[in-house]
This record gives C-alpha cells, structure tokens and sequence, in this order.
C-alpha cells in the first residue's frame, strides 16, 4: 500500500451524481481542461461506484478514487480534481495551509448548498468546450 | 543643535538602510534559488525587487520620522535621535522578520509540490 501523501495515482476516477446539473458541469469543465492526471468520470449509482465505494457510493455528492485505492469525499475530492489539473495545481496544492483549506471546504459547500441556484446560472451560461473533440 | 541631529539622524539612517539592504540582497540570492528551483532569473529579479521596496519603504519611513521639535539641550537631542533610531531599527526588523516567513512559507509549499495535496479520507479496493 502507497503512502497517503504519494503523488502516484496513476489515474483518478471521479464518481459524481449525473442527476446534478451542477457535477455534470464540474465534469464538462474538468474535460476541458488540460490535465497531469488522466481522469475517469463516473455515476455515483453506477456498478463500478457500488463495487469499489460500497455504501459510501450511494449518498456522496463527489468522490474522487484514486488507482491504488485512495479515496478522497466532497471537499477532498473537489481539491483532488483541481490538482489534477495543469493550471490549477499550485492553487490546489496551497490547501496544506489551514486557512487555504478551510477556504476550500467553505467554497465547496457554498458550491454544493446552493446547487439550484447554480443550476440555473449554468443552464442559461453556454457549456464549456472540450479542448479535444 | 537641532541640525546636527539632523545631520545625524540622516547619514546613520542611510547607512542602516543601505548596509541592511546590502545584506538582504547577498543573503538573499541563496534563499530564492532555493524557493524558485531552476529559475535563478526569476529569483534574480525577485531579490531585486525585494530589495528595491525595502529601501524605498523605509527612507520613506526615515523621512516621516525625521520631523521634531527643537531639542531643548544636548540630550534632548540625542534622546530624540535614539527615538528614531530605534523606532526606524524595529521597524526594519519587523519587515525582516515577515519578508523571511513569507518566502518560508512559499519555500516548504515548494517541497510539498510533488505530493498530494490532501489526506485521503479512505482506502478502498484498487482499481
């Protein structure tokens, strides 16, 4: 088993809810951006969620996995998806400081709490563009 | 009286400022290389800068503390000197201090650039 600060994660698979308009958002935007770790998207409900995450799968609202088994939830994972990221990793990588870190959980759960309002910004914005088709 | 301990004040100010400013750029060279790995230009011109607004903030700061009222005798005068010279001493020092915490700061984030950036929260089966 790797150890838990490890950048080796060979691919991160990320299981979001498909009925969110604002996750299937968060995963259109993370597509479209260049990436250093290779990304999967999945159902939180799908077999591989419920195979791999249990019970965990079925009320998470994000969940990021990594190929060795380490799973990061909500806050965690949102950060997890930003440092996979090329443009965004330094940002992600400020969250080891306390302050940086709670401003994140706070951004996150501003985020999740007000998901019907940001649904609606997101269905009247045009959807991001994929940088290859 | 009063401008001698202008006089004074003025050229052990400018000295302070430029002997500390000469130490900060020398030492600091080192410590930049090592905060930005591989970009010794950007450390460079980071240094420079650094060393730029320490100077300018604090003849700045020596100008602003320069103003007093005519000293009644010699050691009024010179009480008057050591007020500044001390207020001007700790200030440096204090900017110092939170120049070498701030760099420190962005040096251990260097460090930690190739881990993850937070714990997992659980382990489950690999893929």
């Amino acid at each position: 088993m790797s150890d838990a600060r490890s950048p080796d994660v060979g691919g991160l698979t990320v299981f979001s809810d498909p009925a969110s308009p604002f996750c299937t958002w968060w995963c259109g935007w993370l597509r479209a951006q260049p990436l250093l770790v290779p990304l999967r998207f999945l159902p939180v409900g799908g077999p591989e969620a419920q195979a791999r995450l249990g019970v965990l799968g079925a009320g998470a609202e994000l969940v990021a996995v990594a190929d060795d088994g380490r799973a990061w939830t909500g806050a965690a994972a949102f950060v997890m998806c930003l440092w996979a990221t090329a443009r965004h990793r330094d940002l992600a990588t400020t969250v080891r400081l306390p302050v940086a870190r709670l401003g994140a959980e706070a951004f996150f759960h501003a985020l999740t709490a007000n998901r019907a309002i940001l649904t609606r910004l997101i269905d009247s914005a045009p959807a991001p563009q994929p940088s290859r088709p | 009286m009063l401008l001698v301990v202008y006089l004074a004040y003025g050229a052990i100010a400018i000295g302070l400022v430029s002997w500390l400013a000469r130490t900060l750029y020398a030492n600091g060279a080192l410590f930049l290389e090592e905060v930005f790995p591989g970009r010794e230009q950007l450390a460079a011109a980071v240094n420079r800068l650094l060393v730029t607004g320490f100077v300018m903030l604090n003849l700045g700061w020596a100008a602003l503390l320069l103003r007093a009222g005519e000293p009644a005798d010699g050691a009024a005068a010179v009480e008057a000197l050591a007020l500044r010279l001390g207020l001007l001493l700790i200030t440096l020092a204090v900017l110092h201090f939170v120049n070498l915490l701030v760099l420190a700061g962005v040096r251990a984030q260097q460090r930690h650039r190739h881990e993850v950036p937070v714990r997992p929260d659980l382990w489950v089966g690999a893929a």
